[in-house]
C-alpha cells in the first residue's frame, strides 16, 4: 500500500520531485493503487511529459487557442488594436457524456459551458483504459507557446490540433482500477477558474472539476462484488466440480460506492461467460434485489454436454466504471460409469433377445435330459417337436444349431 | 546309490534351469537401478506412474471414472477411458497383496520392479510356447534368449514402467494357449485364451497385433486346407468371448464392431463358420452337389461380404484405418499427413543397425529356425511362420516393433539353435540313427553331460574325424552364444539402462557427472509455484511435469488432441508479442525450455523444434510456414545468421536468452556446434530458473501492463 492514498500533480514546471521520483516511480505508484491528478501548463517540463507519456498521452508545446469561443474578459485586451490577439482562453461544451466520471452533467442535462486556458494533448496509445473526457470546440486550434501570443500566426495543419479534436482532459483507468486524470490546464484549477461561471443551470468549471477529482479519486464510478457463488439448483453448497449438463445456479452481488456509502448496483447488463478457450455459454444475469448495499444477479444455467476445465468469468468493464472481473475456474466432469442411463428405450428389443435365448436355452437342456427320444431322433421330428413345444419364431432354428453343435462335439471325441 | 528316474531328472533340471534364466534376465535388468537409483525412466513411464498411485490412494471406481482436470488444460482427460488399465491395475494389485502380506514395500518399488519381473514370466512363456511347438530343448533355449535379448530388454529394464512391461509376457502368453487351444480343441483352454487376450487388451494397444495374427493363422489353416473341428472350437470360443471381453475397456468400447484394425477377425470368424457349414452339408449330402453348393454359395457370399466391407468403409461406417496404422503400410505415410506420429523417434523405420543391436545372432539364426519349421509343418509351425513373417515386416516398418518381433526371433532361433544340438551334440550315436530317433528322445540339457542317458550299449564308436566336427561345431556354437550374452549385457548396460530423467556424463578423467537438470527443474516448480500454476512445455515434457512437478500441463504424451499440441508450437514459434496474447488467452503461467547448448545434450527443444513447427504448420498452415526458419543459405541456423522469423520466436529466444553473456562472445552453442545468437532480448517474458546445467529454462510471461503499454513494463 502506498503511502498516500492520491497524489496531485500541479507542478507543471517542475523538473524534478525530489530524490527518486521520475516517471516510473509515479507508474509504480499507480500499479501500488494510488490515483493522480496532473495539471499540465504550456510550460511544462520534459520530465512532466514524459510521465504523461507514460500513460499514453502525449503534450505538446502549444496552447489552445478561439476567435470565437472565448472568455469575454479577453477582448479588453485588443480594444485599442486593429488586430485581434488570439484568445487563450476558451469556453467548450465538448464534455464525455459518461454518467460515472462526470455524473454532474449527465443527470442535469444542463448546458454545459468550461473554462479552459492551456495546453492540448493527443492520445498516443490505442487503448481502452483512456478517455477523454473533454476536448475543445470546434472553432478551436493550437497554436506553438512562442507565436501564440502573435496576431498574425496560423493554426497547425495536424488536424489532431484543430477543433474538436484537441483534447484538453483525459482519464485513465489502469487495470489495477487505479486512476488518473490528466488536464491540460493548471489554471483550471485556480479559485478564478472555479468562480468564472456560477450560474445555476450552466454545468460550470467547479462542478466539473468536483466531479472529475471525485471519480478520480474513487469516490464515484466505483463497484465491488463481495460474494460469488454457485451451486447446484436445489442445493446451497457450491461444489468443485460439476458434471455435464448439471443444471446450477450463479450467483454474485453488486454494489455501487456513492455519496460515501456502498448501494445497490442497478443494471441489467452484467453477462456471465463458461468458456473453455471458446465461449460455450454467455448469458446476461438476471438483477434481484438483494439487501441495503447491493444488488444480486443470478442466473440458473444448465452447463453444457461437454467436458474439460472451464472458466466462469463475469468480465464486466464499463467506461467509468471501475473493472468488475470474477473469474472461477472449474472442471465439468463427464458422467461416472454408474450415471449412465441403466435402460434404453430403443435397446428394448435386443434385452428381450438375450431373455428369450436364455429361455430357449433352459427348454432345449430340459428336452436334451428329460425327453428320452430328443438326442436320437433325426432332424424332422425334432423341428416338429420344437415348434409343438415352444410357441417363441425364434426357437425352431435352435435345434437344429444345438444338434450341430452335439454332432461336432461327438466327431472331436 | 539309489537311481533317480531320467524323466525326473530332466524335469528339476527343466526347473532349476527355468529359475536360473529367470534371475539372470531379472538381475541384467538391474543396471540402472545400481547406476543411479529406483526411479521410474522416460516419459510415459511418469503417467504410468502417476496413474498407479492414484488408483491406489483412490481405489479402483475413482479411478476408473478419473477426470484429470490437470493435464491438457482447458481440456482435461478422461483418464479412465483413455488409458490401458492393465499395468496400472497389475501393480496395484501386487502392492495390495504385499501389504496384506506384510511387506510393505512402496508403490514405487513396485512399479520399478514390475518389468524385471515381468520379463522373467516371459521367458518361462517363451519356455513354454517354444515348448509345445517344439519340444523342451528348444524351449530352454528360446528362454534364455528371451530373458537376455536386447530388444526386448530395451522396454523392460528396472524403472521402464509402460506398458509393454507386461504385455510382452502377455502376447507370448496368449500365443501359447492359443497354439494350445488348438492342438486339444479345449474350450476351456480357449476361453483361458481369450481370458488373456482381454489381459493384453487392458494393458496394450498392442492387443491388435493379436487379433489379426490370430484370424490370420486360422485363414491361412483353412486356406491350406487344414480345417479341424478343434480349430472351430477354438476360434468360435476365442472371438466371441475375446472380443466382448475387449469391450469392456473403456479406451477400446466398440472399435472391435467398426474399425478396420478389427474386420480381419470378424471376416475370419464368419468364414469358419461357412467352412464348418460346408463340412456339415458335405456329410449329408453328396459330393457332387456339395461341389456345386460350394461354388455358387461361397462365390457369392464371399462377394456380398466384401462387397458390404468396401460399401461400410466407403461410407465411413467401418472407421477408417488410424494414422499409425496407415504408417504401417507406407512408411512416407506419417511423415507427409501425422507429423505428430513421424516426430517420434520410435516411429521411425528401422535401420539394419538396430537390428544387429537388438537381436545379434539370433538375426541370423531367425532364418534357420524358419527351415526347420517349413521342415514339419504342423499347425503350431504354421502359426510361427506366419508370425515370423508379419513380425519381420512390422519391425521394419517401426523401430519400437522390434519389440514384437523379438518373441519370435527368440523362440525361431532357439528351434535353430536346438536342431543343430540335437545333431552335433550327442557323440554317442551315430548320426544316422539319431535322425531316427530324434523326436522321441528327452533332451533336457545343452551340456554335453551324459547323465540323461542310461543306455550305454547303443553308443557306437565314432571315428575320430566325425567326432572332431561336432566338437568344433558345438564349440563354435557354444561361443557364440556367450558371446551373444556378452554382446546383450554390453547392450543392456549402455544402451538401455539410462533413466533419461537424470542423466550421466564423464569427464576426461572418467570420472562419472550425474545431470539431475530435469528434477531440479520440475523440484523448483513443486516448491515455488502456486498449486494451480498452468505450466506450458513440449508435449515431451507433460508427463513428467505431471509426475514431478505436480502441476497442471497443456499437453503432454498422450498426443490425442493434435489441435492443441499445434497450439502450443504455434505459440513456441511466434514473436513475442502474439505468443504473450496466445499465452495470456491459455491462462498459462511459465513456460519451459529445455536447453541442451551448454552441456551438449542434443534431445533438447532447439532440435525438436523443427517438428513443432511442422504440427503447427498442419494446423495453422497460414500463421507458420517452415521454410521461414531457415536462413538464405537453407540451413537450420540458430546463432547471428539465422533467418529472421527464427531469431523473433520465442524458442529461440527463450533457449539463447544470456547464453552469450555466460558463454562469452565466441560461445558455441555445443548441442549444435555452431556460434551462439550474439544478442537475445526479451521483453514479453522474464526468466525466473534456469538450472544447474542450463538444461531447464523457465519463463515466466509479465502481466498485461498496467497502463497497457506495449511491451510490458
Amino acid at each position: 500500500m502506498p503511502l498516500f492514498d492520491h497524489v496531485v500533480f500541479l507542478c507543471s514546471k517542475c523538473k524534478r520531485y525530489g530524490k527518486g521520483i521520475g516517471k516510473n516511480e509515479v507508474s509504480k505508484y499507480v500499479k501500488a493503487g494510488g490515483n493522480i491528478v496532473f495539471g499540465m501548463s504550456p510550460d511544462f517540463s520534459v520530465l512532466n511529459s514524459h510521465i504523461a507519456s507514460e500513460f499514453g498521452l502525449s503534450f505538446e508545446n502549444l496552447l489552445v487557442v478561439d476567435q470565437i469561443n472565448y472568455l469575454p474578459e479577453e477582448s479588453k485586451n485588443d480594444s485599442n488594436s486593429t488586430a485581434i490577439s488570439p484568445r487563450t482562453t476558451v469556453i467548450t461544451d465538448n464534455l464525455t457524456d459518461n454518467g460515472y466520471i462526470l455524473p454532474g452533467l449527465a443527470k442535469s442535462k444542463r448546458e454545459s459551458q468550461i473554462y479552459f486556458r492551456g495546453v492540448p494533448h493527443t492520445i498516443s496509445r490505442k487503448s481502452p483504459l483512456i478517455v477523454n473526457v473533454m476536448s475543445a470546440p470546434s472553432t478551436s486550434y493550437a497554436l506553438p507557446m512562442s507565436s501564440a501570443l502573435d496576431t498574425s500566426s496560423q493554426g497547425l495543419a495536424d488536424s489532431s490540433y484543430n477543433g474538436f479534436n484537441i483534447k484538453l482532459a483525459s482519464v485513465i483507468q489502469a487495470r489495477n482500477n487505479a486512476r488518473a486524470a490528466f488536464v491540460g490546464s493548471i489554471d483550471v484549477f485556480t479559485n478564478k477558474f472555479l468562480r468564472l461561471n456560477t450560474k445555476e443551470n450552466v454545468y460550470s468549471n467547479k462542478d466539473f472539476i468536483v466531479d472529475l477529482t471525485k471519480w478520480t479519486f474513487q469516490e464515484t464510478g466505483v463497484i465491488k462484488s463481495l460474494q460469488t457463488t454457485h451451486h447446484k439448483v436445489g442445493e446451497l453448497e457450491p461444489l468443485k466440480r460439476y458434471r455435464i449438463k448439471d443444471t446450477i445456479t450463479f450467483e454474485t452481488d453488486i454494489s455501487l460506492y456513492q455519496d460515501g456509502k456502498w448501494v445497490p448496483y442497478l443494471a441489467n447488463d452484467v453477462q456471465l461467460e463458461i468458456r473453455m478457450i471458446d465461449p460455450y455459454i454467455r448469458t446476461t444475469l438476471t438483477p434481484s434485489p438483494n439487501d441495503q448495499t447491493s444488488t444480486k444477479f443470478s442466473k440458473d444455467i444448465t452447463l453444457p454436454d461437454k467436458y474439460g476445465v472451464f472458466k466462469f468469468i463475469v468480465n464486466y468493464k464499463r467506461y467509468g466504471l471501475s473493472n468488475l472481473v470474477l473469474e472461477k475456474i472449474i472442471p465439468i466432469e463427464p458422467l461416472r460409469h454408474d450415471q449412465f442411463p441403466r435402460f434404453l428405450t430403443q435397446a428394448y428389443p435386443y434385452y428381450a433377445t438375450s431373455f428369450f435365448l436364455l429361455l430357449g436355452f433352459v427348454a432345449i437342456c430340459y428336452l436334451f435330459i428329460f425327453v428320452p427320444d430328443f438326442s436320437s431322433t433325426t432332424t424332422t421330428t425334432t423341428s416338429s417337436t420344437a415348434t409343438t413345444s415352444t410357441p417363441n419364431p425364434t426357437k425352431p432354428h435352435t435345434p437344429q444349431q444345438l444338434k450341430k453343435k452335439s454332432s461336432k462335439n461327438l466327431k472331436s471325441n | 546309490m539309489a537311481y533317480l528316474d531320467s524323466e525326473k531328472v530332466a524335469n528339476l533340471l527343466r526347473v532349476v534351469i527355468l529359475v536360473l534364466i529367470s534371475v539372470v534376465a531379472i538381475s541384467s535388468r538391474l543396471f540402472s537401478v545400481i547406476r543411479f537409483e529406483s526411479i521410474i525412466h522416460e516419459f510415459d513411464p511418469w503417467f504410468n506412474y502417476r496413474t498407479t498411485q492414484y488408483l491406489v490412494e483412490n481405489g479402483f471406481y475413482e479411478f476408473w471414472n478419473w477426470f484429470d482436470s490437470d493435464s491438457w488444460y482447458p481440456l482435461g482427460r478422461v483418464v479412465g477411458g483413455t488409458l490401458y488399465p492393465g499395468i496400472m491395475v497389475t501393480s496395484a494389485t501386487i502392492y495390495k497383496v504385499l501389504q496384506v502380506l506384510g511387506i510393505p514395500l512402496d508403490i514405487r518399488e513396485v512399479c520399478v520392479f514390475l518389468a524385471p519381473v515381468f520379463s522373467s514370466f516371459t521367458a518361462i512363456a517363451a519356455y513354454l510356447l517354444t515348448n509345445e511347438v517344439k519340444g523342451p530343448v528348444a524351449g530352454l533355449l528360446a528362454a534364455a534368449f528371451m530373458g537376455i535379448a536386447p530388444g526386448y530388454i530395451s522396454r523392460s529394464v528396472a524403472g521402464s514402467y509402460d506398458n509393454e512391461a507386461i504385455a510382452i509376457f502377455l502376447l507370448v502368453f496368449t500365443f501359447y494357449l492359443w497354439l494350445k487351444s488348438v492342438h486339444k480343441g479345449s474350450m476351456l483352454l480357449s476361453c483361458t485364451t481369450a481370458l488373456f487376450y482381454f489381459y493384453m487388451v487392458s494393458a496394450w494397444g498392442g492387443y491388435v497385433f493379436i487379433i489379426n495374427m490370430i484370424p490370420l493363422h486360422v485363414f491361412t489353416l483353412l486356406a491350406m486346407g487344414r480345417y479341424s473341428n478343434n480349430l472351430y472350437i477354438s476360434y468360435s470360443t476365442f472371438y466371441v468371448i475375446g472380443t466382448l471381453a475387449s469391450m469392456q475397456i473403456p479406451f477400446v468400447g466398440f472399435q472391435p464392431t467398426f474399425t478396420s484394425e478389427h474386420m480381419a477377425s470378424l471376416g475370419t470368424f464368419g468364414l469358419l463358420q461357412l467352412v464348418a457349414f460346408s463340412y456339415y452339408l458335405n456329410s449329408l449330402v453328396s459330393k457332387k452337389t456339395m461341389h456345386y453348393i460350394i461354388g455358387v454359395g461361397f462365390s457369392v457370399i464371399v462377394a456380398l461380404m466384401g462387397l458390404a466391407l468396401v460399401y461400410l468403409t466407403m461410407t465411413k461406417k467401418i472407421a477408417p484405418w488410424a494414422g499409425r496404422f496407415y504408417s504401417m503400410w507406407d512408411t512416407g505415410y506419417a511423415k507427409i499427413h501425422v507429423p505428430i506420429i513421424a516426430s517420434v523417434s520410435e516411429h521411425q523405420p528401422t535401420v539394419w543397425t538396430s537390428f544387429f543391436m537388438d537381436l545379434n545372432i539370433l538375426i541370423w539364426l531367425f532364418p534357420v529356425g524358419i527351415y526347420f519349421t517349413f521342415s514339419t509343418l504342423t499347425d503350431n509351425q504354421v502359426f510361427l511362420i506366419i508370425y515370423a513373417v508379419f513380425g519381420s515386416y512390422f519391425a521394419g516398418v517401426m523401430v519400437r516393433l522390434i519389440l514384437t518381433l523379438t518373441p519370435i526371433v527368440c523362440i525361431l532361433a532357439a528351434i535353430g539353435v536346438s536342431e543343430v544340438f540335437n545333431v552335433y551334440l550327442d557323440f554317442r550315436v551315430d548320426s544316422r540313427t539319431l535322425a531316427l530317433k530324434q523326436s522321441s528322445k528327452s533332451e533336457s540339457n545343452k551340456e554335453p553331460s551324459p547323465k540323461a542317458s542310461s543306455e550305454p550299449s547303443k553308443v557306437h564308436k565314432m571315428n575320430v574325424l566325425n567326432k572332431l566336427a561336432r566338437l568344433s561345431v558345438v564349440l563354435g556354437f557354444s561361443s557364440l552364444l556367450i558371446l551373444f550374452q556378452f554382446h546383450s549385457t554390453w547392450v543392456t548396460s549402455n544402451a538401455y539402462s539410462s533413466p533419461s530423467v537424470v542423466l550421466a556424463s564423464s569427464d576426461q578423467h572418467g570420472n562419472r557427472n550425474i545431470i539431475d537438470d530435469f528434477r531440479e527443474g520440475y523440484t523448483w516448480l513443486n516448491q515455488n509455484t502456486d498449486e494451480s500454476a498452468k505450466i506450458m512445455s513440449w508435449w515431451d515434457y507433460g508427463y513428467q511435469l505431471a509426475g514431478m512437478a505436480n502441476r497442471t500441463t497443456l499437453v503432454d504424451n498422450n498426443t490425442w488432441n493434435n489441435t492443441h499440441i499445434a497450439t502450443v508450437g504455434k505459440i513456441l514459434a511466434s514473436n513475442e508479442k502474439n505468443a504473450h496474447r496466445l499465452v495470456k488467452e491459455l491462462d498459462i503461467d511459465y513456460i519451459l525450455i529445455i536447453y541442451g547448448g551448454m552441456l551438449g545434450y542434443s534431445g533438447d527443444d532447439i532440435n525438436k523444434f523443427l517438428w513443432m513447427i511442422r504440427i503447427g504448420q498442419n494446423i495453422y498452415p497460414e500463421d507458420l510456414k517452415e521454410e521461414l526458419f531457415y536462413n538464405s543459405q537453407g540451413q537450420y541456423a540458430i546463432g547471428d545468421n539465422a533467418s529472421p522469423r527464427m531469431k523473433e520466436c520465442i524458442m529461440h529466444k527463450m533457449s539463447y536468452y544470456r547464453t552469450a553473456s555466460v558463454m562469452g562472445p565466441n560461445g558455441m552453442d555445443r548441442a549444435r556446434r555452431q556460434k551462439l545468437p550474439s544478442s537475445v532480448t526479451l521483453e514479453y517474458f522474464e526468466e525466473v530458473f534456469t538450472s544447474e546445467n542450463w538444461m531447464v529454462r523457465l519463463y515466466k510471461p509479465k502481466d498485461f501492463d498496467n497502463l497497457d503499454r506495449l511491451p510490458p513494463v
